[in-house]
């Protein structure tokens, strides 16, 4: 149960932000701030709503994949990329666990590896598409 | 030399990014499901660097340097919230950031202005460090230095792309603790 809110949290955190900056036009900073912020003085101000895992790594997880929602809508526009890398990104941090706990920058690292994935992921699904689209050019043409 | 030169913030990146992932492999090393997700994740971000999307351009202005600066500021703001206010790291650096997301609403037309967020943001990222790996102002004041250098040196490089001003603090924050684990 933890898990699956942790990785639910990772997804709506991507895709708020990524809203928020690029639909609402507030600016990557701005968005990604104010989803940390928000999440995190909710927590502070409610430290005994759920259990003390998820107080402690839910503002932790949304922070980070707010770092992938700070992404342009030049790169994508494309929401599901977005949702994967959160998801890609909550799957990451389950996976450190306290490995790199302390050091300042490890959300971003896994946030940019996990957008990075989804992006190469996102560009070779689209460049099959393509190559779909230009055999069945070239069928048609030859019948 | 020059291409090589220019090729200096790609390689930083890469050099963070399969780092962090190779300790999380080992870290998990016994875990076979563990290994093959993230086997599968290091397959796809070498397709990343491999394909190269989105090539860079390097363009650094004189004015850049104030990004450093700003970029220490951030760390310093965010370790003091912390520290001094005892907040937690994700609400220290969310205020700080909030905080200078709203700078460029003093003059819109500003382009130094416009850039000072991003620099304190990635100030702040570094400011998240925690008091047991710090040890202090100096530790935070130095790695903020280092991200803010490794900012301007890589301002074109993987623009847009999420995450890339913590991979830049993580960078600040791995260098300082390099040299303490080897000069003292």
């Amino acid at each position: 149960m933890e898990i699956a809110i942790t990785l639910i949290s990772g997804i709506i955190g991507a895709l708020a932000t990524f809203y928020l900056n690029n639909k609402l036009q507030l600016g990557g900073v701005m968005a990604s701030a104010g989803i940390s912020v928000l999440f995190g003085g909710f927590f502070c101000v409610f430290p005994n709503l759920i259990n003390e895992y998820l107080t402690t790594n839910i503002p932790v997880v949304v922070m980070g994949t707010s770092f992938i929602g700070m992404t342009t809508s030049k790169l994508t526009n494309q929401f599901w990329v977005i949702a994967i890398a959160g998801f890609i990104f909550s799957v990451i941090f389950l996976l450190t666990g306290t490995y790199f706990e302390g050091y300042g920058g490890t959300l971003g690292t896994t946030a940019a590896i996990s957008f990075c994935s989804t992006y190469a992921l996102a560009k070779l699904s689209l460049n099959h598409k393509l190559l779909i689209i230009i055999n069945q050019f070239l069928q048609n043409n030859k019948c | 030399m020059r291409n090589l030169v220019k090729k200096i913030p790609i390689f930083i990146f890469i050099a963070l990014h399969f780092s962090f992932l190779l300790a999380v492999i080992i870290k998990n090393w016994e875990n076979l499901i563990s290994i093959s997700i993230l086997s599968v994740i290091v397959a796809f971000l070498s397709v990343f660097y491999f394909k190269r999307f989105n090539p860079d351009k390097s363009s650094i202005k004189k004015i850049d340097i104030f990004l450093i600066l700003f970029a220490v500021i951030g760390a310093i703001a965010t370790y003091a919230l912390k520290i001094e206010l005892k907040m937690s790291a994700v609400l220290a650096a969310g205020i700080v950031g909030f905080t200078s997301s709203l700078l460029p609403f003093i003059n819109r037309n500003s382009d130094v202005l416009r850039e000072l967020p991003v620099a304190i943001y990635c100030g702040a990222f570094a400011g998240m460090t925690a008091p047991f790996i710090a040890n202090g102002y100096s530790f935070i004041i130095s790695a903020g230095l280092i991200s803010g250098l490794i900012l301007i040196f890589s301002k074109d490089t993987l623009h847009g792309h999420g995450g890339k001003l913590g991979t830049i603090a993580f960078g600040g924050v791995s260098a300082v603790s390099l040299i303490l684990f080897l000069f003292s």
